[in-house]
């Protein structure tokens, strides 16, 4: 993935700008910064969250511009974000959502039994109970339980790139133990997977073992 | 078929003709005129949805298709048969046929009651038959719950109902499976005006399920139905309505329960069709323990006004009632809740929920919510919460980041609201909503 001379604003106003990064296959890449430094904001304009405005620059993915693409064609093409903080959907299972995001993703993973016995698995490697299969997504959840069902989506969706947005907020110890096991599990399995981890926590951000650390400050990546 | 139909309009020859029609004891005729009389005397509703387009002198007040009765399948018409394949009926009911109760025109033309269930002196049949061969119980109980003089629409019915299910359940027996009827218009300018009574014994337990599905036609229609279910000590009763008339209905219906000591009553209500539904089921929670429940769904489009909600009456200690409704509008529908809740003195200890939530699909359709609470003891939990929501940017960016088009992502938070009303379907009826919303959502969204 590259990013080249990225501007963004959100309600006319700047958020960041000229973000040039290059994220090759099997690389792992840290995002450091405080808090409004602009690292979220990146997030989400990568993902194309249509309430940022891109002015300026270009996003590739594999030579393919995805600078204006809607995010359903950006999972397409392998993209996936870890949201710090994801909505809930009442109403719609953990299990029927994934059901139908595999789908949409062309991914096949047989019946829906077959399907759940792959989510079931994914859910135990991030220390969630089989049950939340069951239950509507994020909705009831505590922090480190959405957080968990962020990270299990990875095993099921199967991206190619991964940005984790403060993925270990609201964790706790053994959750970012968790994480780190996830992530060396998905680059064990996946040798060519990229990821881009946004984080203050620079404990995580050790443990991470990254190739490259960037700092962003005042909506400029350094 | 054939049709014996009366003139247009209403007036004592013409309901004098439909009792005379029937076979009517003298005390039902005299109780339709009197009904008329106060359907004369009251003046049209000037609250709720817009009925100025309506007249209910301009409607056929009996059609009567002229095929018998029939009590098994096999001597159903091809031609109803072929009716019933064109609503979805036999996927969905085929298991249940032997249950199935059909109001073709209006009268029931198909009904079939399992053996066992008649063994177990539970009745299930047409409204008018229900007079006819149990004329005391059905004297005991008609018209208690709801009498002629409650409204306007409920006169109307009083003096011309035909049809309808009348249906018992002796004390101790459970029903299995559901109770269904199917109810249908197809002939313009008609009036349906059917009338449905349940009584439940002590101990029992049955389920009801009522749905429509009608073509569209230019000239008005009226269906005004009144409904009466009396759920006597540790009963429950559940009857499910899914009503998706055609766009140019009025859909003036009342329906209420009393649930004695005990009791369970539970409305489960989907409105989806009709160009004006006003319709509020109630129940009366009249003796300890009593406890009550209103699910509906609303689906107002264009040029619809879905007017609907809940009644609920605590008269008696620890009764607790719990209403929850949903409604979508879109393309410029409008729908409006529509809800009373009421804690009488003595109604002590108990616990009343209601929770109304609409979702907007753009900006030209219209929500609105109109609670009354009162509530004369002091010793009472009452909640009340009513949201008003469009789907959220961040739920469809959230969806579509997983690969969700728009359309997919849209689809599935709107199944996510309804799934509380359609978890309480049986499955087959789920089915069969989920399929109609995803329809009526097809090119709303964009």
């Amino acid at each position: 993935m590259k990013i080249s001379q990225l501007s963004a604003s959100l309600l006319e106003k700047s958020i960041f700008s000229d973000v040039s990064l290059t994220i090759n296959p099997g690389e792992l890449h840290i995002i450091q910064g405080k808090n409004g430094s602009g690292k979220s904001s990146l997030a989400m304009t990568l993902m194309g969250h249509p309430a940022y405005t891109i002015t300026q620059g270009t996003v590739t993915i594999d030579g393919d511009d995805i600078t204006y693409l809607s995010p359903d064609k950006r999972a397409h093409k392998g993209l996936y974000l870890a949201m710090q903080y994801p909505p809930v959907l009442s109403g719609i299972s953990v299990l029927t959502f994934l059901h139908e995001a595999s789908r949409a993703l062309s991914l096949n993973f047989g019946t829906l039994v077959e399907f759940s016995h792959l989510v079931k698995e994914a859910l135990e490697v991030v220390g969630l109970d089989a049950s939340f299969m069951q239950r509507a997504v994020h909705d009831g959840f505590s922090g480190g339980e959405k957080k968990r069902l962020e990270l299990a989506q990875i095993l099921v969706l199967k991206p190619r790139i991964i940005i984790l947005d403060e993925i270990d907020s609201g964790l706790d110890s053994s959750g970012i133990t968790c994480v780190q096991a996830i992530l060396a599990r998905i680059r064990t399995e996946q040798p060519q997977i990229r990821i881009l981890c946004i984080t203050h926590n620079l404990t995580l951000a050790q443990a991470l073992e990254p190739d490259f650390v960037h700092t962003m400050q005042d909506g400029k990546l350094g | 078929m054939t049709y014996f139909k009366l003139n247009k309009g209403l007036n004592r020859s013409i309901v004098t003709q439909i009792s005379e029609q029937k076979n009517e004891p003298g005390w039902m005729t005299d109780y339709r005129l009197n009904a008329l009389e106060i359907f004369e005397q009251k003046p049209m509703p000037l609250w709720g949805a817009d009925l100025s387009h309506l007249n209910p002198y301009d409607i056929h007040y009996y059609v009567k298709a002229t095929e018998k009765q029939h009590k098994s399948w096999d001597t159903v018409p091809d031609e109803i048969k072929n009716t019933f394949t064109k609503l979805g009926i036999p996927q969905a009911e085929q298991k249940f046929l032997a249950g199935v109760g059909a109001q073709f025109e209006s009268e029931v033309i198909y009904k079939s009651l399992k053996k066992e269930w008649s063994d177990l002196g539970v009745i299930f049949c047409d409204t008018n038959n229900g007079l006819r061969e149990h004329p005391e119980l059905f004297k005991k109980y008609f018209g208690t719950i709801i009498p002629a003089h409650d409204n306007k629409f409920a006169a109307l019915n009083s003096a011309v109902w035909s049809g309808g299910s009348f249906v018992y359940i002796p004390a101790g027996i459970e029903v299995t499976m559901p109770l269904q009827a199917y109810f249908r218009i197809n002939e313009p300018k008609m009036g349906q005006f059917e009338r449905t009574l349940i009584i439940a014994e002590p101990g029992s337990k049955v389920h009801y399920v009522e749905g429509c599905s009608a073509p569209v036609y230019s000239s008005n229609s009226l269906h005004s139905a009144v409904v009466e279910i009396i759920a006597h000590e540790e009963s429950q009763v559940q009857y499910t309505t899914i009503q998706n008339w055609a766009t140019n209905v009025y859909n003036l219906v009342t329906k209420r329960a009393v649930a004695h000591k005990d009791a369970r009553v539970s409305w489960v209500d989907g409105n989806f069709g009709s160009a004006v539904t006003m319709k509020y089921p109630a129940i009366i929670l009249k003796e300890t323990g009593a406890e009550g429940k209103v699910l509906s769904i609303a689906v107002a489009g264009k040029d619809q006004h879905q007017d609907s909600g809940a009644k609920i009456i605590h008269c008696a200690p620890h009764t607790s009632s719990t209403v929850i409704a949903k409604s979508i509008s879109k393309d410029g529908g409008r729908s409006s809740y529509r809800g009373l809740l009421k804690v009488l003195q003595g109604g002590h200890h108990s616990r009343a929920h209601v929770q109304c939530d609409a979702l907007l699909l753009d900006k030209s359709s219209r929500t609105d919510t109109y609670p009354t609470v009162d509530v004369r003891e002091t010793n009472v939990s009452i909640g009340h919460e009513a949201s008003v929501s469009k789907i959220s940017d961040e739920q469809l960016f959230y969806a579509m980041s997983r690969g969700l088009n728009k359309q997919a992502a849209q689809g599935a938070i709107i199944s996510g609201f309804i799934e509380p009303f359609v978890s309480l379907l049986p499955m087959e009826y789920a089915v069969e909503i989920n399929r109609l919303i995803q329809h009526e959502m097809e090119g709303s969204i964009g």
